[in-house]
């Protein structure tokens, strides 16, 4: 158990479900892996092989290692328990993944300057902060430095959003 | 060679030659402190500016820029955790600790004066040792280089973390990462899960970015601030004398460090992402208090800023003697050479002398202006660390989205940067190194050329691997590196009861 979980009440479900996470993607990645090349000529797959191989025996080491140790254990906690407790200490942490997904998503479509004004607008009232001037005023700094910096003198061609004016004429903000 | 000398130490110390090394050591380091954007980027923007000027001022420009972002890269990665290269990855690992327990002033020193010593370090090596270092690094061959970035990958498993296996894991999930792309000799796709973004390469800096600073970000919304109490906190300059301090009181650490930094940025296809790594690895390993690395131990910053670099000199050595760039940046400057007539090559001393003396020369100058510029920015920089995480968190988004986005153009590495921020959540929740991932991703392209090249080499016989004094060296180092710490672990109560 790692020092961030202490706080988490921990029960066999959770831990099952927790700990054997990154093993899982690894072994996950490795059969994805062999399966889409399956066929592939050797030569293109000696050395992936020889990776997935030593991951593998790596990985299912480590699985059985902690469903040992997890078997062993006894725990108080259920399931639902565990996972309540979890929200509970990364609720916010939570709101950051999710804030970061919208994000990339909203990017796509309505353009990095808004897209970047909305998620920065919501995080910094998810994590407390409600003085609407502060929020306003680090909001504008922050995406006024990004537009000179990055757009303007740098040249970078971030996804921008097309807004038709009264007049015919198309402004990229 | 006193002549050409003396004409390169006039030509380098002219008004406007220190003024074009100040500038692009300035630039360098505003550019090289953007997350994602390496000195590769910065160099690669110069070009075409520099197709007017004479080529000796050219590349003048382009070393002073290059010194300028090796160190940049290492101030969001002492401030926020966000190495703005992988050349700064190792930095994190202690100047990050160092800040969150209120000594971000210290780091800022120690990294300003490991870099500009490390740095002078290797221009005085590469000016003295260009020909027989060059040497050296063309001992490696393909199997050498397969089983050196092996040998890197399991010292570095080793190094970081309490436990082999995790970081093992992590090391070699980065080496498949890495090897989802198209194979590079026969450009056969393999899992790329139909995006075209990822057939040529796995794109690393997003997946540093994530890793660190995605990460971090989910931990740090739980803080108020970086730092949590400002009450014994300095920042003043004094904070970053005391890291120059510490830094010069650390003589054997930075000579070595930046003895590493200069050999391993002469082997062509390593450079400063690797050099930090090692260079931590073994300053943890020659100390007499290695559990305290990776926890905010100052000779760790010393130990991967002087080594990074060094890189910077180290790199010139293949390019500026064999015409094989040793680093990104210095492939983007033997563009320039070649754009501006000068043919690197064992001829280069002989036909240009003055002007391949003259850049060497001016890597003195710019680490001295980057000293310089560098100690006085550091006062203002720390206090980024009192800022309400509330404020922080968004912005140092919006920057990393940015910066994932801006190397290849492609909404697609924000979303590696993503899932990378989500992967180094979990793993650092059941504390599997992230280190080891990293360097898996950035030597896979390097172990996988390596191997192919090396079984062609060989008729398919892997007996390659195993053929010359160097590959069993370096074989027998890896296996005492795996397996010396639980031997250690077993042995040691025996004696002890």
């Amino acid at each position: 158990m790692s020092e961030h979980e202490e706080v988490v009440e921990r029960s066999a479900g959770y831990e099952v479900l927790s700990r054997l996470l990154f093993p899982l993607l690894c072994l996950g990645l490795g059969v994805v892996y062999a399966s889409a090349t399956w066929g592939m000529p050797t030569r293109s797959l000696q050395y992936p092989y020889l990776v997935i191989a030593v991951l593998f025996l790596l990985t299912i080491s480590t699985v059985a290692e902690d469903l040992l140790e997890i078997y062993r254990t006894e725990y108080q906690a259920a399931l639902a328990d565990s996972l309540r407790s979890y929200y509970t200490v990364w609720n916010l942490s939570i709101y950051v993944a999710v804030g970061t997904v919208v994000y990339v998503v909203l990017i796509t479509s309505v353009g990095f300057i808004v897209a970047s004004f909305l998620v920065m607008v919501a995080l910094m009232y998810l994590s407390g902060e409600r003085n609407a001037l502060v929020v306003g005023g680090v909001t504008a700094i922050v995406l006024a430095l990004v537009y000179v910096v990055f757009i303007q003198i740098i040249g970078l061609s971030l996804p921008r959003l097309p807004v038709l004016l009264p007049g015919g004429d198309v402004v990229w903000i | 060679m006193d002549l050409i000398l003396t004409s390169a130490v006039d030509l380098v110390v002219q008004p406007s030659m220190l003024l074009i090394i100040v500038l692009g050591v300035v630039g360098g380091v505003v550019a090289g402190s953007i997350p994602g954007f390496s000195g590769t980027n910065t160099v690669a923007l110069i070009l075409p500016f520099s197709i007017g000027m004479e080529p000796v001022t050219a590349l003048i420009l382009m070393s002073a820029v290059y010194v300028g972002a090796n160190y940049g890269s290492a101030i969001p990665a002492i401030l926020i955790n966000t190495p703005g290269s992988a050349a700064a990855a190792a930095t994190v690992l202690d100047a990050y600790p160092m800040t969150k327990n209120g000594d971000a002033g210290m780091a800022l020193g120690i990294s300003i004066l490991a870099s500009v010593l490390g740095g002078i370090i290797a221009a005085i090596l590469l000016l003295f040792l260009l020909d027989p270092l060059a040497s050296v690094a063309f001992l490696f061959g393909q199997p050498e280089m397969f089983v050196l970035a092996l040998f890197g990958l399991a010292s570095v498993a080793v190094a970081v973390g309490d436990n082999i296996r995790k970081g093992l894991i992590a090391g070699f999930f980065g080496l498949l990462v890495a090897a989802m792309p198209a194979d590079p000799t026969t450009a056969q796709p393999r899992l790329t899960f139909g995006y075209p973004e990822l057939y040529d390469q796995v794109p690393f800096v997003p997946i540093v970015i994530g890793l660190f600073a995605i990460s971090e970000l989910f931990f740090l919304i739980n803080r108020k601030r970086i730092q949590d109490d400002d009450g014994g906190s300095d920042f003043t300059y004094s904070r970053v004398i005391a890291g120059f301090r510490h830094t010069i009181r650390s003589p054997g650490n930075l000579l070595r460090s930046a003895g590493i930094g200069t050999l391993v940025g002469a082997i062509p296809g390593s450079g400063a992402s690797v050099a930090n790594f090692i260079s931590w690895i073994v300053a943890k390993t020659s100390s007499s208090d290695p559990e305290s690395f990776g926890k905010g131990n100052p000779n760790g910053v010393v130990a991967s800023e002087a080594s990074n670099n060094a890189v910077t000199g180290g790199a010139l050595i293949p390019t500026l003697t064999l015409g094989i760039p040793g680093s990104g940046t210095t492939a983007v400057m033997l563009a320039a050479l070649l754009l501006h007539g000068l043919q690197p090559g064992p001829q280069l001393l002989d036909n240009f002398g003055v002007e391949a003396t003259a850049i060497i020369l001016s890597l003195f100058v710019a680490n001295l202006a980057l000293l310089a510029f560098a100690f006085f920015v550091s006062k203002y920089l720390i206090r980024i660390v009192l800022l309400p995480t509330s404020w922080l968190v968004p912005t140092i988004l919006v920057l990393t989205v940015i910066s994932a986005f801006a190397l290849r153009g492609y909404v697609f590495d924000v979303w590696i940067m993503v899932i990378f921020g989500v992967i180094g959540f979990i793993m650092r929740i059941h504390d599997y190194p992230l280190i080891p991932l990293v360097l898996g991703v950035i030597l896979g392209p390097i172990a996988e050329a390596a191997f192919l090249r090396g079984m062609l080499l060989s008729g398919n016989d892997p007996s390659i691997f195993f053929s010359s004094t160097i590959t069993l060296v370096l074989w027998m180092l890896i296996l005492l590196t795996i397996v010396w710490q639980p031997l250690q672990s077993r042995v040691r109560p025996i004696f002890a009861g």
